[in-house]
Parts: C-alpha cells; structure tokens; sequence
C-alpha cells in the first residue's frame, strides 16, 4: 500500500484557495452568516431564566389577602414563608369575568395581571362556609399548568374553608381536621433544580451549535464537490501535489470553515465564561467530525444536490442527540450511539451544567473517535472517487 | 541522438474487458512535436493518463526524462505540463490567481504570470473571474497554466479544440514556440491540417493500435498519391480529369491535357493526413 505524505506548503496553498473560492461563493457567504446572526439572535431572544412562579388570580379582593397568607400553599411544594410566598404570586381581581379573561389571555389590558391560574369565589362563600352549606368556586387553569396544580389548588380551598369554618365556631384552625397529618420528607433523587432550571436558550444551545458546525460541513462537501464535478483535482494530481496533500488541506479546510463559524457563535452566546479550553476543545472536535461529514457529502454526491442529499443524511442523525437536551429523560442506546453524542453530551454537562475535564473526558474520548473514523471513511471515499475520474 | 523526452514501451491499458491501448511505443525527443492522430476513443487520452501517470499501464513501461512514472512521482511532475481536453479551472478564481496558485503547487513562489497571460493574449482579463471567460479564453488560460512550471514536455490533449481560428492560431504559434525552446510536445488532435502543420511526426492511432509513426512528409510519400486534377471544356461540357504523377508514361498525359484548348484549372492533388489515415484504419479521424 502506498505511503501518504503531506507537503505543508503544498496544504497551505491548497487551503489558500479553497478558503478563496468559499469567500466567493454567494450562497455559502449569505446563508453563512443569516444562520450565524440568526442561531444568536434566537439564542439572546430566548428567556434567560425558567419562570417558576406560578401566578394565581383571585376573585373577589378580600379573599387574595387570605390566599396569600395561607400556610397552605406550602403544599405546592414551594417552601415559602407566609409573608413572602416564592413560586406563588396572588393577584386580586374585581371581577370574574376578568379573571377568567387573564387566565385565557383574551384581555388586553389584563396582560400584566396574566394569571395561571384563578380562583372565583362566589360572593356568598363566607355565609355558606358559616352555615355549613356547600359553596360552588370555580378555578380557572390554563391548558399549559400541570394538572397536580389544579388538583393542589382545590385542597387549599377545601383547607380555607375548613380554616374558616373553624374560626366561625370558635375553635382552633390548626386542630379543627378530624385527621392528624403525618410527618414527611422530600427526598430528591439526582441534582435538585428547584429554583435553577435550564432555560431554553441553555437547551438549545448545543442544538444551535450542532447545527452550524454542520452547516459549514455542507460548505466543505460543495467546495469538495465542484473539485470532482469540474475535475480540478485531476489538475491538482499531475503537478507535485500529492493525493495526501490534496486530504489533508480538504480537512483542514473543513475544520477552518466549521471551527470559525461555530467558535463565534459558543463566543457570542458567551459560551466560554466557564471551562473555555474545556469548550474550545469541544469545539474543535465538533469542527472535526463536521469536516469528515463533509468530505463523505462531497465524496458521496455526483452533483451539488446529490452532495446536498448525502449531507442531510449526516446531518439530521447527527443532530439527534441534541434533542434529547431539550425533551430531557435518559437518551435511548441508540441515540447514545451517534457519533455527535458524546460532544453534544459533553457540551452540555459543560455549559449547562457546569461540569469539568473528569466528566467530559470519556465523551472527549467517544467523539474524538468518531471523528476519527469519519474521517477515515471521508478520506478513502474522495481517494476512490478521484482514482475512477 | 540524445535521450528522448518521452519514452513508451509497449504500452497496455484496459478498462475491464475493454482494451483501450494495445501495446503501443514510441518516443518523442526535446524540441519535437508528435502528432497523436485518431478519432474519438482510439486510445489518445488513455495514452497520455499513462504518460502523465494518472493511469498505471496494464503492461509496458513509460520514462519521462529518464524517469519512470507514477502518480506519486514529483519530480516527474515538477517537469511536465499538461493541458486537458476538459477545462479544468476554478471558475471563482481570476486567470491570475489560477496561475499563481498552480505556481506554488510546483514550489514557485514568484512566478511571472503577467507574461505567461500576456503571451496567451489574456493580460488585460488578468483579474476577472474565470467564469465570465469565453470557450477561446479560458483554452488559452488552460495552456498558460501547462506552461507555468516551464516544462521540459509538454502534453497538450486537444489544445484548440472548438477554438476560433484565431484562437487557434494563437495556442499553435505557442507550442511552436515551446519547441522551438527545447520542449518535447506530445500533441493529440482531431485537426488533421494542425497536425500537418504542427507536428515534427505524427502518430496514427486507432483502437488502440499505432498504424503509423512518421513525418507527414514521409507518410504522403509512403502511403499518399501525387496527382494533378485538370478541368476543361470539351464539346460544350465541362470535364474533369485526374492524372497520376507517379504513373508511366503521366509526363505525355500532363502534356497533352495541359496543351488542350479548353482547359480551364489546373490543381495539384498532394495526399492528405486524413485520407491516409482513412486508407490505413479504415475509418475517419472524427468517426
């Protein structure tokens, strides 16, 4: 078998002008940066933080105070204080209908007061509760609030009435249940996120950054495409380039293109505020399995839309792992198995959750390898592909 | 008579069952232009990728300079220069930047491609994107780039194919100029009249066989008829009479014709390349 060598000025000029034709390739040069300034713009849009308040509506006035002195709406799981209340905010409302208007956001000018959910006590509720007669109070749940919320909801009215019924007669509210509640503790299994949820922008950074590493490797395929389609390389071949020459600067190439794109927007998202290396070297992984995808799309099609083919075929598998950050839950053995997995994983334990080296290094080591044998199989299909021109 | 440039021995290819070049040789030495001679599919291109070292030859052995080639031979390629039938160049690129960027390929760091575009009349287009060049211009940016490493052979797969004519005659002045320096040209064309006037020999191939290798002169000689066609008026008709020169008794035969009242054009009959290149194969140069 015939030994690869590499020439680096040979590379460098072959880099030179690829780098060049790129530059003035129209659509690479506008898609390029509309994807860049897009995936950031959509990054910065995104909210910053995961709103865990929950915002109830109360009808009629007198009864939000009572709501938000309630030790009840502990239940919910929010910890707070009967002053303060954190994770719930009550609002009063002067009428039902406005209520009900700011749950199902039909009301202009009740934005500020959008509620999640609201609680309309009849106007009798008080005389009823006195009398032991029952009372009809109707809650308000938008679609998108967990049923548990609603199912909370209703035991802190039944827990208000009892309170009230008890303070009417006379007796203690806290002793008036004719059960005594037992003891009990949350136990938390994993790392406890109440308070610091991933925001969105978070989840889909690896997606946004996936996605342009691959973009760029579409870039790679059509630069290597065209040298097929118009046989430039046969040219390249007869001088003392070797074929070596010719992959490596295609590599490299690829990588460049990728590596910059993608290193700008982990830049502009503020991506390397904590571990940076550890984020650059992922970076640089991900320009790397981006390039090999690259040299197979460009290896692989006949045309540019075949190119454009085979690249999507990389593209939306390899993506796939990213989705798992955003519909979170264990990935299946499969998705595992991607190749962009273990980057993906890795930049995600990075960034969003602040883990270092000692985590990522076994997913350092996965992709790295993947990389690798893309790139192997990139390698031997462009040189097959340039034998049988 | 010093070493050849180009060497082929008993030269094979085949493309599977297919055999393309059937044990072809010969040799072209510094400051001659062969001639490749044959139609489409007769073996030409197949026989340059071999000389060039982008095929390896089923059999038989080729040196350039003295070397063997292979595609992994740099010094070989550091001293050929090869202008395809197919252009070939990066059409984002301006015929400078094309120029420069195949100069540095051969390890030249200031090559002087205002001259090289100069001499193939492209100075002025020098920094337009080859894309907005015409058929004629980017040939010509073609053959420049097979001269910026300077060559001592040069390989030129129809160079002024589809080319105006004076395109052509631009591209033929260039390689008789590259001869003239020492340069062995190994020209295949379809052009049987640009193969006449270029070419120190010509080589007939023909489905993957050499018919012939020699100097068109020689080959008129050998395989051509020298003839005189005359045209008279006879009896109120026009007549036209052929007379073989090489024939007994055709100097009484000229003399008698040529003495005719009605005579009207005399015109000399040499022998085409292409009618005995018909005569040898069987078949024409475009068939």
């Amino acid at each position: 078998m015939k030994r690869i060598s590499f020439h680096s000025v040979t590379i460098r000029a072959i880099i030179d002008k690829d780098l060049r034709e790129y530059s003035r390739d129209k659509m690479w040069m506008i898609m390029g940066p509309i994807l860049l300034a897009a995936m950031i713009a959509i990054f910065w849009m995104l909210p910053e933080k995961v709103n865990e308040t929950i915002k109830v509506g109360v009808f009629p006035y007198e009864f939000a105070q009572a709501m938000g002195m309630m030790e009840s709406w502990d239940s919910l799981g929010t910890g707070g204080g009967k002053a303060e209340m954190p994770g719930v905010q009550v609002l009063a409302f002067e009428d039902e209908n406005e209520l009900s208007a700011a749950v199902f956001e039909k009301s202009g000018d009740s934005k500020a007061k959008k509620v999640s959910v609201g609680i309309a006590f009849p106007l009798d509720f008080m005389a009823a509760v006195g009398s032991g007669e029952p009372a009809v109070v109707s809650i308000y749940m938008d679609a998108a609030v967990p049923e548990l919320i609603g199912h909370a909801t209703a035991s802190g009215i039944r827990e208000l009435a009892y309170a009230l019924r008890a303070v009417m007669t006379g007796r203690n509210p806290l002793e008036s249940l004719p059960v005594s509640l037992p003891n009990f503790q949350n136990v938390i299994l994993g790392k406890d996120r109440a308070g610091v949820q991933i925001p969105l922008r978070e989840k889909l950074r690896p997606l946004m950054a996936v996605l342009i590493l691959l973009i760029e490797a579409l870039a790679l395929a059509g630069l290597v495409a065209v040298e097929i389609e118009h046989r430039t390389v046969i040219a390249l071949l007869v001088t003392p380039a070797r074929s070596g020459d010719v992959l490596a600067a295609k590599c490299i190439t690829g990588a460049v293109l990728a590596l910059s794109q993608g290193f700008l927007f982990l830049l502009l998202t503020q991506s390397f505020r904590s571990h940076g290396l550890l984020v650059l070297v992922l970076t640089i992984l991900g320009a790397f399995i981006a390039s090999s995808v690259g040299m197979i799309a460009g290896a692989a099609g006949k045309d540019f839309m075949g190119t454009l083919f085979v690249g999507m075929v990389f593209i939306f598998p390899l993506m796939v792992p990213a989705f798992t950050v955003i519909f979170p839950g264990s990935a299946a053995g499969w998705v595992k198995a991607l190749p962009s997995y273990g980057l993906i994983r890795a930049m995600v334990g990075t960034i969003g959750y602040g883990e270092g080296w000692k985590e990522a290094v076994p997913f350092i080591f996965g992709a790295a390898l993947w990389g690798g044998i893309l790139s192997s199989v990139g390698l031997l299909l462009l040189k097959r592909r340039v034998v049988a021109l | 008579m010093n070493q050849p440039a180009i060497q082929a021995d008993k030269l094979s290819y085949a493309y599977g069952k297919l055999e393309a070049v059937k044990g072809i040789s010969f040799q072209v030495h510094p400051g001659e232009i062969l001639g490749f001679l044959g139609p489409n599919g007769a073996g030409k291109s197949t026989t340059i990728k071999m000389l060039t070292g982008q095929l390896a030859p089923k059999s038989g052995k080729v040196r350039i300079l003295g070397m063997d080639v292979t595609l992994d031979n740099p010094e070989v390629q550091a001293r050929i220069g090869i202008c395809f039938e197919e252009v070939n160049l990066y059409l984002n690129l301006s015929a400078r930047e094309n120029l420069r960027f195949y100069a540095s390929l051969f390890g030249i760091k200031k090559p002087d491609v205002e001259k090289l575009l100069r001499q193939v009349g492209l100075a002025e287009h020098a920094g337009d994107r080859v894309s907005r060049y015409s058929k004629g211009m980017r040939q010509r940016l073609m053959m420049a780039r097979a001269l910026v490493n300077q060559p001592d052979v040069l390989f030129l797969d129809e160079p002024t194919s589809g080319l105006d004519p004076i395109s052509s005659k631009e591209i033929r002045g260039l390689i008789q100029a590259e001869a003239e320096k020492g340069t062995a040209v190994l020209l295949t064309t379809h052009d049987m009249w640009e193969a006449d006037e270029l070419s120190d020999r010509v080589a007939f191939i023909d489905e993957g066989k050499l018919y012939a290798l020699d100097t068109p002169e020689n080959l008129k000689l050998k395989y051509g008829k020298r003839t005189v066609k005359v045209r008279m008026r006879r009896d109120g008709e026009v007549k036209e009479e052929e007379v073989e020169l090489d024939a007994v008794g055709a100097g009484e035969k000229l003399k008698a014709v040529v003495g005719e009242k009605g005579l009207m054009t005399i015109h000399t009959e040499e022998a085409s390349l292409e009618h005995i290149f018909i005569q040898m194969t069987g078949r024409g140069l475009y068939g």
